[in-house]
């Protein structure tokens, strides 16, 4: 499996998150912080590349659009009253993939799963049947983040949307990298995907990264062109 | 090939598959609760705290399948669930002025996994309505692959207030009774449900076809029928099978106006030459969210089992815009090829396809 593009997106906040949507080349009125912040990964990593209809697209997180579900909680829990629809829509998982795939007019298979690491053997799948797949990790912070302090503490402040594209080998485009050794077992690394993403970024001298994240392993060696 | 190897299931209507399938045929009233919504809850006897309760179910399926314990250590453990951790975080907020307490929603897979002793590939996928059925297509996909040798998915779907107010507020929740593709149909009504699924490469009766996952792109709150009929097409295909070799259908069919006339409307189409027998499974458990997918699969796996494939009431008044007759007699279960329709929010749908096969 290769690595055709990669966005990394990693903001430290001591103020509110930036407003995403003036980078945005694809809006949506409803969209809120999350959905944004996913979408500005998204089409950063695939820019000027052209998805097939078919992709597939993962949204990794483990914690979710957060700021949502904190508005539909507090109008059930706090106020007594129904949430708002578009609060309720967002908070569904599933409705941020809807958003991505709307930004690249996909019909492929969208599935929004806990962590990247569940994440990249399910797009390993559809790589291997010859399918591109568009892979990002997305962690919002929570808007107060008084009340973000208070739910994390001793975790940084930081929201992030990292992304890579994945496709089988292709005679026409250049990888950045492959994957290969894909195994269910590790010694977890602190930080893996973050290393990780650096890694594909960056112009040091080292070719090969191991991952070890959650449960799973696996290498990546970048591809040199001459 | 891959089979599926055992299942089971906690429902409102029983404190497992068998007990489910036998009360199917008496008469039942759904929970009202004090907002005056009508709720398939699983009854207080039966109900045990969130993890242990997920636990027995995977046990549960794990006997059912004979994995020993040396299975465990190639097991993969796929989740499905859309409401993960926000019934623990209701209780919380009783207990505590913070309306989020418990977040991380890896922490699933990791206590399961870590409870029952698997050691293989976990994950958990959230795609509302269509959770246990995508991780069901996905673990099929993996085991096909060659990258897990076998996988528990478990569907879980348990009761919250989130879920049924945010329903609330979009106004699918009716005050009768749920009544798929009849003219007077008026919504749906949620009910909760933990299931589990085993699938593995070892022979059985039920042989996981094939199946497909399509995002429909074009509205968040209801799919078109040509997606429908795209996404029914793209599963037949995968199991390399002709529509004329469909022999039932286990309809998403909420009750709800829109998504039952283009789920028939899509039938029609790909049924063109003969419409199968159409079941829906709904009424008996209420929409079970995330767990639908698994829940419905494992009630249906248990009445071919038994030998005949689940009725329906009969239907009040024929809409004929839908123009669909759920089966409403005892039929027998024959060997053949059984599809189930699983629609979700974000225009999240998946169909996949089951044959029942004599050894």
């Amino acid at each position: 499996m290769y690595i055709y593009a990669t966005f990394n997106h990693e903001e430290i906040l001591t103020d509110k998150a930036t407003d995403k949507r003036p980078f945005l080349t694809k809006r949506f009125n409803r969209a809120d912080n999350f959905v944004n912040l996913a979408l500005y990964g998204a089409q950063n990593c695939v820019s000027e590349n052209i998805l097939p209809t078919n992709s597939s697209i993962y949204i990794s997180s483990t914690k979710g659009n957060m700021n949502a579900t904190l508005k539909v909680m507090q109008d059930i829990h706090w106020e007594d009253q129904l949430p708002r629809p578009f609060h309720f829509l967002n908070s569904v998982n599933a409705v941020n993939l809807f958003y991505v795939a709307k930004s690249f007019n996909l019909k492929g298979k969208t599935l929004f799963v806990d962590t990247f690491e569940s994440a990249l053997p399910q797009a390993f799948i559809d790589v291997s049947k010859n399918k591109t797949a568009l892979l990002g990790v997305v962690t919002e912070i929570i808007e107060d983040l008084s009340l973000h302090t208070i739910m994390f503490e001793n975790v940084p402040i930081e929201e992030s949307s990292r992304w890579m594209l994945l496709a089988n080998d292709n005679e026409k485009k250049k990888a950045i990298a492959k994957i290969t050794d894909i195994r269910f077992e590790s010694t977890p690394q602190k930080h893996a995907i973050k290393n990780l993403f650096s890694f594909l970024e960056s112009n040091d001298k080292e070719d090969v990264f191991y991952f070890n994240g959650d449960n799973l392993s696996f290498q990546v060696e970048k591809i040199k062109h001459i | 090939m891959i089979y599926i190897q055992g299942y089971s299931l906690v429902s409102a209507r029983g404190k497992d598959v068998q007990s489910t399938l036998k009360n199917l045929n008496k008469a039942y009233t759904p929970k009202v609760l004090t907002s005056g919504i009508k709720f398939y809850a699983i009854k207080e006897n039966t109900v045990l705290p969130y993890y242990d309760m997920i636990e027995k179910v995977t046990r549960d399926a794990l006997i059912d399948a004979k994995v020993d314990k040396s299975d465990l250590t190639d097991m993969a453990l796929f989740i499905g669930t859309s409401s993960a951790k926000l019934p623990l975080n209701e209780v919380n907020v009783k207990k505590e002025d913070l309306l989020l307490s418990d977040t991380y929603i890896n922490e699933i897979t990791q206590i399961i996994a870590k409870r029952i002793g698997i050691k293989g590939f976990r994950t958990l996928i959230s795609t509302a309505c269509t959770s246990s059925s995508n991780a069901l297509i996905q673990a099929k996909e993996m085991i096909e692959a060659g990258l897990i040798q076998r996988a528990v998915i478990v569907g879980i779907e348990l009761y919250n207030l989130f879920t049924i107010k945010g329903f609330e507020s979009f106004m699918l929740l009716t005050q009768d009774t749920i009544k798929p593709f009849d003219k007077n149909r008026t919504g749906l009504i949620l009910g909760e449900a933990v299931s589990a699924i085993v699938l593995s490469k070892e022979k059985s009766p039920f042989v996981f076809s094939g199946g497909s996952i399509h995002i429909d792109a074009g509205s968040i709150t209801s799919p078109s029928a040509e997606n429908l009929e795209y996404l029914m097409n793209d599963a037949l295909q995968d199991a390399n099978i002709f529509p004329t070799d469909i022999y039932a259908v286990k309809t998403h069919a909420t009750g709800s106006q829109q998504n039952d006339f283009v789920e028939a409307k899509a039938l029609h189409k790909i049924f063109s030459m003969k419409m199968p027998k159409i079941v829906t499974l709904k009424p008996y458990i209420g929409h079970t969210m995330g767990a639908s997918g698994s829940s419905e699969l494992a009630l249906f796996l248990e009445s071919l089992k038994d030998g005949f494939i689940p009725q329906n009431k009969q239907i009040e008044t024929l809409d004929p815009e839908c123009n669909i007759l759920p089966l409403s007699e005892k039929t027998k279960a024959i060997p053949g090829y059984y599809m189930f329709n699983n629609f979700g929010f974000g225009g999240n749908n998946n169909s996949f396809i089951i044959q029942y096969t004599e050894l």
